[in-house]
């Protein structure tokens, strides 16, 4: 039954239901969504679903020019999310940890914790330079440009 | 195997094993996994944790074996700092594809000099050597 609920919200617009509060941060570059669960939390955004019974803090950065990004501020029960994948993304919970991603699927009872930077296709041309710090979010610095074109007007001393 | 875990870390990308990705997972409990892509799976009890950067095989190779593949081009500098169970700080700095070899041929040239202070571990680097001599 908890499988099923996951997967379905897995399978509609990204983005985090249940006790949560979620806070959009514009910072230097970047866009951060903070969100934080107490008790129950379901995750749809695809390389991230899941549930966590308990506990749970995530993460997510995405460039500045990111469309469909929601305003900065604070959200509560439900925390939206660009259907574009974040350029990074850190998570903890603590408690029970489902996950259901389409290639992926787990369960831990304990605590998790999970990171993933610079996740970037084969055949992409990609600059990026990021500074991230967890515990501190609104101090994220991200510049980031793709496709050789975009790139040739990168300035790389902006930082 | 270890490779495998962390692939299932990524969650619905549909072809895992062709992104570069530098991933991080710490476990403290009961874990059970399975990865479909990989086809793979594991139970781990107690304290776990990996550390993987995977730079995928893309890039065709001229006249070679029509199997074989380079690994795609990057050129990246990264600094983390961890802690008990937790990252604390994270740095990176990364050109893939044309971009990385755009970068990597002018290291020498005017241009050089600010592509070099794009990734400050590299000039850092640079700067210590330099030191030397002054």
């Amino acid at each position: 039954m908890t499988i099923a609920i996951v997967s379905g919200v897995a399978g509609c617009a990204p983005g985090v239901a249940g006790l949560v509060s979620g806070d959009v941060l514009a910072t230097d570059g970047a866009r951060v969504i903070v969100v934080r669960g107490y008790g129950v939390q379901l995750r749809g955004a695809p390389i991230d679903a899941g549930l966590t019974l308990g506990y749970a803090r995530r993460t997510y950065v995405y460039p500045d020019t990111t469309p469909e990004m929601p305003h900065p501020g604070r959200y509560h029960f439900w925390v939206p999310q660009p259907a574009t994948a974040p350029v990074a993304w850190y998570g903890q919970a603590i408690g029970l940890d489902v996950r259901t991603a389409a290639s992926s699927v787990g369960i831990t009872l304990g605590f998790r914790g999970t990171a993933v930077f610079a996740q970037v296709p084969e055949d992409e041309t990609v600059y990026y330079r990021l500074r991230f710090v967890p515990d501190e979010p609104a101090s994220t610095s991200l510049r980031f440009c793709k496709g050789e074109d975009e790139c040739a007007r990168f300035d790389f001393t902006d930082f | 195997m270890t490779t495998g875990l962390l692939l299932s870390v990524l969650g619905a990308c549909q072809n895992l094993g062709q992104q570069l990705y530098v991933a991080h997972d710490t476990k403290l409990g009961i874990d059970a996994s399975y990865n479909t892509a990989m086809t793979s799976g594991s139970i781990d009890l107690g304290y776990d944790r990996r550390f993987v950067t995977w730079v995928p095989r893309s890039v065709e190779i001229d006249g070679g074996d029509t199997d074989a593949k380079e690994a795609m081009s990057v050129i990246a500098c990264s600094r983390l700092q961890v802690g008990a169970v937790s990252i604390l700080y994270y740095d990176e700095s990364m050109a893939t594809g044309r971009a990385a070899k755009l970068f990597a041929s002018q290291l020498k040239d005017e241009q050089g000099k600010i592509a070099k202070d794009y990734f400050e571990c590299f000039s850092k680097r640079l700067n210590e050597k330099q030191g030397v001599g002054q």
